[in-house]
């Protein structure tokens, strides 16, 4: 029964990216229903298999693939939180994406892909080991590039080839990263905790091996000075942006980490190579670098891209550092952050559909003309900038107190600054849409915009404020965020 | 020197001649008649075999496979003599059927 | 099921015959009717494959006798499984090739007076099929020469200068191949007395004339399979032919030449002829790699960037040879993957190059800008294609790197690893430059005549490529009856 749900979770996308794609160009209700009726059906799945995860009784299945090659799938519980914030934001950005994408060509295309990359960072979320997810991670890089160069423009093409190359080449590190990994550890899967100490390797193996499969993730988390693709790839269409860039593709990329760090490694080994160190420095780095970044750039798409940047290393910088209350942090903010950022890249997108606004610079006054989007992307913006309670400030929070906890005071230093900045850039997106506006915009007839583009934000928005208002609870993502964080810390001690 | 040691020379000889002419020479009916010297030269190293054995009888598999060779090589001259000449057709007027090139 | 064992190696020689009897057959019926008997034809030698191949998973390898006369006097026919597979990809590739081509014949569609594609698309299958089944080394040859004459007269079809040149060519690179193969049995011949290719281990140990032998019966193969330097035909003869020929050729017809190469290697390790020679072939199979995917790169044409890389795959496939002293069974399957898999891309790439030019009157790339939308499954295909040229999972030339580069590592000749991961990054090169000139937005939208689309074939093959990671299993069961340890 369970390993059914697996296989629905990752059957149901890869049916509806086959459908996408087979459907004609016309067929746009089919299309959204099969999308829709897919995102539904995986959450649900997702669901089941979070429940059987908590339970303590993850459902898995492996095979051999070629002799001595052993790859399967495990729905353990941070795979299962990374898998839920994904499914379900699938819904809410297919009811999304069928109005966005409504008057633009070439849409079986984009939704077909766009279900192949769920596909993907679902399977790379229910990896049972590193090949697995290796091979899972790859194909979301292939799946995803159609996306980012769909407008066909020759911006388009060049933000694509940028992506191709960086994700070659940090696929190049992963395999050799793997393979290396395989040399010294054959057949292990994944363990909360990591399963390498026992294995007795030489150190510098183990640092080649660290170095190589976190570079690979490494690109997609955006560690500097491995971002580069990411601020070009914002002229995919918002959906992409929304969903793949701020939630599914570099969430892959820091989840992949997490791994390395805690389910291979272990947090003991990693610190005692240097690894974590490293890491812990070239995530402050990043933070205060994308954050500072952000502060400068007027275009709103660029502005998001760079605070991505920015919060990724948030949970990049909690998880490198020795502290179980730093890591749940870390994974709270995975969730947290993704639907928040989410709801901005939502809010862009419609600003950019209904009256034409991309830079900052132009956001004043329409809150009065998109009330609803506005006051939705205000309490994203928010909590993007961690002001209490709602749902950023709680896992930065966190973050914060593992790091001071933990005995390093300049990471706590470097949230605080990060904080600051983020107040910074995040500032004039809350204030300047109740500005006056120098010009008056010419009236509209309707109200808001596109019930397509309005609906999905202010259901995200609202999923953002539940995760706030429910951060203690159990089973919400921090709950289980914890559990993570306990069993990496405590488990077989 | 025995017999079947000088055909065998012989053939090796003309083999090395006959591959020479073929990767040397440009013209397509020179290089068939290279190729069918390198031919007659392999087929002599085959002869050769067959008496190479110190048996009564010549060994008879060899000559089989001469004989499937020659009619290989006949065919291979036919081939190359054909296309040759439409070749030689198609350069002197229109191109022949089926121009659009690839 | 009634015993197939017993039946089982009367299969292999039908795997040969049907195919030659519908060429000849489908000839016989003239134009009116070639291509339905072609296509009957086809579709036996498709379900033959299929069961030798699963007669071997079940039973191990099998061989028959012909004529019950036994070796050294008579010829056998073996299949193990890495025969077995390579005639799996030939019905494969067959079988894509074949409605290819059917498709293509449709009234309405641009095509000469073509209908003796079909009896000579039959004679090269059987020809094939043979070649992947003999086990007897002059055998071999007649089914060379007989490849030789299908392929050239295939690729001299379209009747164009530039067709006609690369047949010539073609001819002439083939018959120096097969002559020097000849010499090289000859001399074997002279040396150990036995055609059949098990008993050549022993009978070349310690024979100066047949190391010789076997050394020319080599060099003519890897001149028959394109080896850098000898790949100079190639090009030309595989981006002048007909879609559906250019993927037979590239898909399929080089790959036979190989296999009997890997054979020869194998029989001849006890000759001491081992490690230099391995080593040579890898050297040059790594130019091979770079020279090919360099000269693809600066290729103007998609055809010929397309053959380029064909020479720059069969360079993959002689770079791992070293490895197989130590690991026979582990490169074996990465032979067998990455042959299957990049002989189906390549095949499907051609395939899909052919519609693509059907679309805009040319393959020059700098007049594809917007065929891609007007022909999505074609470069849906080359998309996926694509991927297996990179190497990038899911697809069976990820699984051969991933074999490879553990194997190179275990092995400490880190040098083959580096050359196999960095050939897919030199493949990414091309592929995404093929991809980009196709989704390019074109200049004016011109009114291209519309002819009807014929790359439904192609993108099932690609697809199959793309994830045969997932067909592990059962490719390694195959391999598990093929040994190529050498004695």
């Amino acid at each position: 029964m369970a390993v059914l749900a697996l296989a629905v979770s990752l059957i149901a996308p890869l049916l509806a990216a086959a459908g996408s794609l087979a459907f004609r160009e016309s067929w746009r209700r089919s299309r959204l229903a099969l999308n829709a009726a897919a995102a539904v059906a995986t959450a649900a799945a997702v669901g089941a298999l979070t429940v059987r995860a908590a339970g303590g009784t993850p459902a898995g299945v492996r095979a051999e693939i070629l002799p001595g090659v052993v790859m399967g799938l495990r729905a353990d519980l941070a795979g299962a939180l990374f898998a839920t914030m994904t499914s379900v934001l699938w819904v809410v950005t297919a009811v999304y994406a069928h109005g966005y994408m409504r008057n633009r060509q070439s849409q079986g295309r984009f939704f077909g892909f766009f279900a192949l990359a769920i596909f993907s960072a679902l399977g790379v979320a229910f990896a049972a080991d590193m090949l697995t997810l290796f091979v899972f991670f790859e194909v979301l890089s292939l799946a995803t590039y159609p996306l980012v160069t769909h407008d066909g423009s020759p911006e388009a093409r060049s933000a694509g080839a940028r992506y191709l190359v960086y994700a070659l080449g940090g696929g190049t590190a992963l395999l050799l990263g793997v393979a290396g990994l395989r040399a010294i550890a054959p057949g292990e899967s994944f363990v909360a905790g990591g399963h390498l100490a026992a294995a007795g390797t030489a150190v510098p193996a183990l640092r080649a091996v660290f170095a190589l499969l976190v570079a690979g993730f490494g690109v997609k988390a955006a560690l500097v000075p491995l971002h580069g693709w990411l601020p070009r790839a914002m002229v995919a269409p918002a959906p992409v942006s929304a969903l793949l860039h701020a939630v599914a593709v570099v969430k892959s990329g820091v989840f992949g980490i997490v791994r390395v760090v805690h389910f291979v490694y272990g947090p003991d080994l990693a610190a005692r190579i240097g690894g974590t160190p490293v890491l812990a420095a070239v995530a402050a780095v990043t933070v205060l670098f994308g954050a500072a970044m952000a502060i400068t750039r007027d275009d709103l798409k660029a502005r998001l891209a760079y605070s991505t940047i920015s919060q990724l290393s948030y949970i990049v910088l909690g998880l490198s550092l020795p502290n179980a209350v730093a890591l749940a942090g870390a994974l709270g903010h995975i969730v947290h952050h993704g639907v928040m950022k989410i709801v901005l890249f939502f809010w862009a997108g419609a600003l950019y559909e209904e009256l034409k606004v991309k830079r900052v610079s132009q956001l004043d006054g329409t809150a009065r003309r998109m009330p609803l989007t506005t006051l939705a992307a205000v309490s994203a913006a928010l909590g993007l900038a961690g002001i209490p309670p709602l749902a950023g400030f709680v896992t930065k929070w966190l973050m914060g107190k593992g790091a001071t906890t933990a005995g390093s005071a300049w990471a706590t230093l470097v949230y605080a600054g990060a904080g600051a900045l983020a107040v910074a850039y995040a500032w004039p997106l809350v204030t300047r849409p109740f500005r006056r506006p120098d010009a008056e915009r010419p009236r509209r007839d309707r109200f808001e915009g596109d019930p397509w583009l309005v609906v999905p934000v202010a259901v995200a928005a609202v999923l953002a404020l539940a995760l706030a208002a429910t951060a203690g609870a159990d089973a919400m993502p921090l709950d289980i965020a914890g559990r993570v964080a306990f069993d990496v810390f405590w488990r077989g001690r | 020197m025995s017999a079947p040691l000088l055909y065998a020379l012989v053939g090796a000889g003309l083999v090395s001649l006959g591959a020479w002419g073929l990767v040397v020479r440009t013209h397509p009916v020179r290089k068939t008649v290279a190729a069918n010297l390198m031919g007659s030269g392999a087929f002599l190293i085959l002869v050769s075999a067959a008496r190479a054995t110190p048996a009564e009888r010549p060994d008879p598999v060899p000559h089989a496979l001469v004989l499937t060779g020659i009619v290989v090589t006949m065919a291979t001259t036919a081939v190359a003599l054909a296309l040759a000449k439409r070749r030689a057709a198609a350069s002197e007027g229109h191109s022949g059927e089926g121009a659009s090139d690839g | 099921m009634a015993e197939p064992g017993a039946f089982a190696p009367q299969l292999l020689g039908l795997a040969i015959v049907v195919p030659l009897a519908a060429g000849a057959v489908s000839f016989a019926l003239g134009r009116a009717r070639a291509m339905a008997a072609a296509l009957l034809g086809a579709a036996a030698a498709v379900a033959l494959a299929a069961a030798v191949a699963w007669s071997v998973a079940t039973g191990g390898a099998v061989a028959l006798d012909i004529g019950s006369w036994v070796p050294p006097l008579g010829i056998r026919l073996a299949a193990d499984g890495l025969s077995a597979l390579f005639l799996v990809l030939a019905a494969i590739v067959g079988a894509a090739v074949s409605v290819d081509a059917a498709l293509a014949s449709r009234p309405g569609a641009d095509v000469a007076d073509r209908w003796l594609f079909w009896p000579l698309w039959l004679f090269l299958w059987s020809a094939v099929n043979g070649l992947f089944l003999t086990a007897d080394v002059f055998n071999a040859y007649v089914c060379l020469e007989l490849i030789g004459f299908s392929a050239v007269a295939l690729v001299a079809s379209k009747g164009s200068k530039a067709a006609l040149d690369a047949a010539l060519s073609y001819l002439f690179a083939s018959v120096l191949g097969a002559m020097t193969y000849l010499v090289g049995v000859g001399l074997v011949y002279l040396a150990s007395g036995t055609l059949a290719l098990d008993a050549l281990d022993s009978a070349v140990h310690g024979s100066a004339s047949a190391r010789i032998g076997l050394g020319l019966m080599l060099a003519g193969l890897v001149l028959k399979t394109a080896l850098f330097p000898a790949h100079f035909w190639l090009p030309t003869a595989h981006s002048s032919a007909p879609p559906q020929v250019s993927a037979a050729l590239s898909g399929v017809v080089v790959k036979s030449s190989y296999l009997l190469a890997v054979r020869l290697l194998v029989a001849a390790t006890g000759a001491g002829s081992g490690p230099g020679l391995r080593l040579t072939l890898a050297a040059l199979g790594a130019v091979a790699i770079v020279w090919g995917s360099a000269m693809a790169l600066a290729s103007q044409r998609l055809k010929l960037m397309i053959a380029y890389s064909t020479v720059a795959q069969v360079g993959y496939l002689f770079v791992m040879l070293p490895l197989l002293e130590e690991r026979a069974a582990t490169v074996g399957l990465a032979i067998a993957l990455h042959a299957l898999s990049h002989g189906m891309a390549k095949a499907a790439m051609f395939l899909a190059a052919g519609d693509i030019a059907d679309a805009a009157g040319t393959d020059r790339f700098d007049a594809l800008a917007g065929v891609g939308r007007e022909r999505p499954v074609a470069a849906l295909s080359l998309g996926l294609a694509g991927v297996t040229m990179l190497g990038l999972p899911p697809s069976g030339s990820f699984a051969a790197k991933w074999l490879v580069v553990q194997s190179s590592l275990a092995s400490g000749q880190w040098w083959i690893a580096a050359v196999v991961v960095g050939g897919g990054l030199l493949a990414a090169l091309y592929v995404f430059r093929a991809l980009a000139s196709l989704l390019a937005k074109p200049d004016r939208s011109e009114a291209r005549t519309p002819k009807p689309r014929t790359a439904w074939a192609a993108l099932p093959l690609a697809a199959v490529s793309a994830t045969l990671l997932l067909a592990g299993p059962a490719i390694s069961r195959l391999m598990a009856a093929t040994s190529l340890a050498g004695r």
